[in-house]
């Protein structure tokens, strides 16, 4: 194992090659591109005993991977922004087969206007029934690809799951990364031999039935969600076994430097990386703030954050997506976390990347200190504050 | 159909007491390909007449072989993955869409184009009953001329569907499928010797085979329901649906009409057109002419 210099985009593609992939399918989409071409390249190559099946658009990527997981295959895909809403109708079906399909999302805005980052793609899907990883760094992205695999398929599971990571910040950023072995991926992770699907004619099973609404359907739904409570526990295992082969530990939730802080910070994405360079500074400064990263957002680990959280005064959260006319996902899931508690911390919110808006160290110190004197003079930001608004103060935009 | 197709059958697959209308004709053009197919095939369906009338309420199916019901507008992409994912395994099976015109010529055309020009061994049929039946009749790209459906009405302004149907067969031919055909539940032999050829033609790995099929529908057409292989037989004597196949970039006819009847006759056993003008009539009758001319001409 020795560190090489790859864009996020190569560190997934050698991942996924990494997991005796059986099929993969996908389409050109800035900036998660290069992923399929080196795919593409691998199959051409003989280094990688798949299919790779170039199709008509995100929408048949997601029906061909659909067709081929039923038929006994381990999926690939990587798509991002745009692609993903036009694979937005099979992606809905994929958990309700029950089909561990995994796919890699280079976030990028949805809608037009831009192309930059932020997470109002994979957003956009929060509730289709897919797991949800989002990702610091290129080496968790890695990490995660090949854990996503273990999880997906574990039997307590059988769920999809979306790596997600940032487009630009890390899709096109080279870091220093580590390819695991394909003797150590090997050892971890078994080849897929589903039980629950069978194109065998004397079973004759049906896939994608419909049910009547009395008998059975709540029944189903109520199943996936069980499903998915019980990934919190499946994450956390194969998190801590890939630690035990890799010294490189993922749960549901990572705290930094939360002992004894005062503030922290709630994140999820390439954010964190700045966050955390803030946070440490701030803390030689004196000044108790701390940090959680939220890296499971489907299953919503709210126990775990709630045990990194519950000794602070004041938590803040920074979502990179916008839930217009409403309260944005990641500031929604901490305060229904946080509500039920009777002393519980003083909660604000921030949008912060939206639309690709970098996420500077300068305005990340900016919000601790509008934060603080917010709560030091024990009152709470009650509106969302912008980070890094042009033509004015982060709050007074409301 | 003839001692020598009856042989050809490979078992009964399709259970009696399905929830289709009486006199469907999709309903023939499933039950005849999957007995010729055998219980070999996955079947996939979008939804449709005959996605209800096949993957019936309360986990209980009508079809005895594997089925996958996918989305209207995705009814070839999954079977691109069916087969690939067959074929890593070492599985020969026929890969079967049984889908109609909506999700065909309207919302999956993209999917379906792609599978015939990526040459996925796949065997699509796409039954016609032209028009959005299982929502109610309402017009899709399908829908002939002058039909008169939910979405085109009849009234001051508007006399049925204002323009002729997409030419399916043809888009699919161009688009690279190894075999395209026409058939019709009137002329039985011909339907189960296409689907065996198109049968032929995947487990070569030529490519996609697609054949278009045409099935009346008494409840949108409005005629009796004992009357739908009369209607389909009309269609294809009065030429307005030529029976041919299109293998190895050869057109060739697999019936032709003797001498064809006015296309009024067929026109006339229909309520759908029960509105139509006599200038409406001539220029069904037209369009015909001009087809069979181009017909004759590419011979």
């Amino acid at each position: 194992m020795t560190l090489k210099l790859l864009s996020g985009n190569d560190a997934v593609s050698n991942a996924v090659k990494t997991c005796k992939i059986d099929l993969i399918s996908a389409m050109p989409i800035t900036p998660v591109s290069p992923i399929s071409e080196k795919l593409a390249q691998f199959v051409a190559d003989g280094d990688l005993d798949a299919r790779f099946i170039e199709a008509d658009g995100e929408h048949s990527v997601m029906s061909i991977l659909t067709g081929a997981s039923i038929a006994g295959c381990r999926t690939f895909t990587a798509t991002c922004g745009t692609g993903l809403g036009f694979m937005c109708n099979p992606i809905y079906n994929v958990p309700v087969m029950r089909l561990p399909i995994v796919m890699a999302v280079g976030n990028r805005p949805q809608g037009l206007l831009d192309f930059l980052s932020d997470h109002s793609d994979t957003m956009s899907v929060r509730d289709s029934g897919w797991i949800q990883m989002y990702v610091e760094n290129n080496q968790e992205a890695v990490d995660t690809v090949i854990q996503a695999y273990k999880i997906a398929e574990d039997k307590r599971v059988l769920l999809p799951v979306m790596m997600c990571f940032d487009g630009w910040y890390l899709s096109y950023l080279s870091e220093p990364v580590t390819i695991p072995s394909q003797e150590m991926v090997d050892s971890f992770l078994p080849p897929f031999k589903p039980d629950h699907l069978s194109l065998d004619p004397e079973k004759h099973l049906a896939y994608g039935y419909q049910v009547n609404a009395e008998n059975y359907n709540m029944e189903f739904r109520c199943k996936f969600n069980q499903a998915m409570e019980r990934a919190k526990t499946v994450i956390t295992e194969v998190g801590a076994e890939y630690g035990s082969l890799t010294g490189r530990t993922h749960g549901l939730v990572e705290p930094f430097m939360t002992e004894d802080a005062e503030l922290i910070l709630v994140t999820m994405g390439s954010m964190t990386g700045t966050a955390k360079q803030v946070v440490k500074e701030e803390r030689a400064k004196g000044k108790a703030i701390g940090l959680v990263k939220v890296r499971s957002f489907r299953p919503f680990p709210g126990e775990a954050l709630m045990d990194s959280v519950k000794e602070a005064s004041i938590v803040v959260t920074l979502d990179r997506s916008i839930s217009f006319g409403g309260n944005p996902p990641l500031y929604s899931e901490v305060a229904a976390t946080l509500f039920p508690s009777e002393d519980r911390p003083t909660l604000m919110g921030a949008y912060a990347g939206v639309g690709g808006r970098d996420v500077t160290e300068e305005r990340l110190r900016e919000l601790i200190t509008q934060t603080l004197e917010a709560y030091e003079k024990k009152r709470t930001i009650k509106g969302r504050i912008w980070v890094g608004f042009n033509g004015g103060e982060n709050n007074k935009v409301i | 159909m003839s001692k020598q197709v009856e042989k050809e059958m490979r078992g009964e697959l399709v259970a009696e007491g399905g929830p289709l209308c009486p006199g469907c004709g999709a309903s023939l053009a499933l039950q005849f390909a999957l007995n010729t197919l055998g219980k070999n095939t996955v079947l996939l369906t979008t939804p449709g007449c005959v996605c209800m009338g096949t993957l019936t309420f309360d986990l209980h199916t009508l079809v005895k072989v594997p089925q996958i019901f996918t989305l209207f507008e995705n009814p070839a992409a999954p079977a691109t993955g069916v087969k690939a994912g067959l074929d890593r395994a070492g599985t020969e099976m026929n890969v079967l869409c049984f889908m109609g015109d909506g999700g065909t010529v309207d919302l999956g055309l993209g999917g379906v184009t792609g599978v015939a020009e990526r040459g996925d061994p796949v065997i699509y049929i796409c039954y016609d009953n032209e028009a959005y039946m299982n929502t109610g009749n309402q017009r899709s790209s399908s829908t002939p001329y002058g039909a008169l459906t939910m979405t085109t009405p009849v009234g001051k302004n508007l006399k049925g569907k204002s323009r002729f149907k997409k030419d399916m067969p043809g888009i699919m031919a161009s688009s690279g499928a190894a075999y395209v055909a026409t058939a019709s539940i009137a002329y039985i032999d011909d339907y189960v010797q296409k689907v065996r050829r198109a049968e032929e033609v995947t487990a070569n790995d030529e490519g996609m085979a697609y054949i278009h099929v045409q099935a009346p529908c008494p409840t949108g057409w409005r005629f009796q329901t004992k009357d739908t292989i009369k209607v389909a037989r009309l269609a294809v004597q009065s030429g307005l649906w030529p029976l041919y196949e299109i293998y190895s970039d050869e057109f060739k006819l697999t019936r032709r009409p003797k001498e064809r009847v006015p296309v009024r006759e067929y026109l006339n056993t229909q309520g759908r057109f029960r509105h139509l003008s006599d200038e409406q009539k001539d220029l069904i009758q037209a369009h015909t002419e001009n087809r069979w001319r181009k017909i004759d001409e590419s011979r």
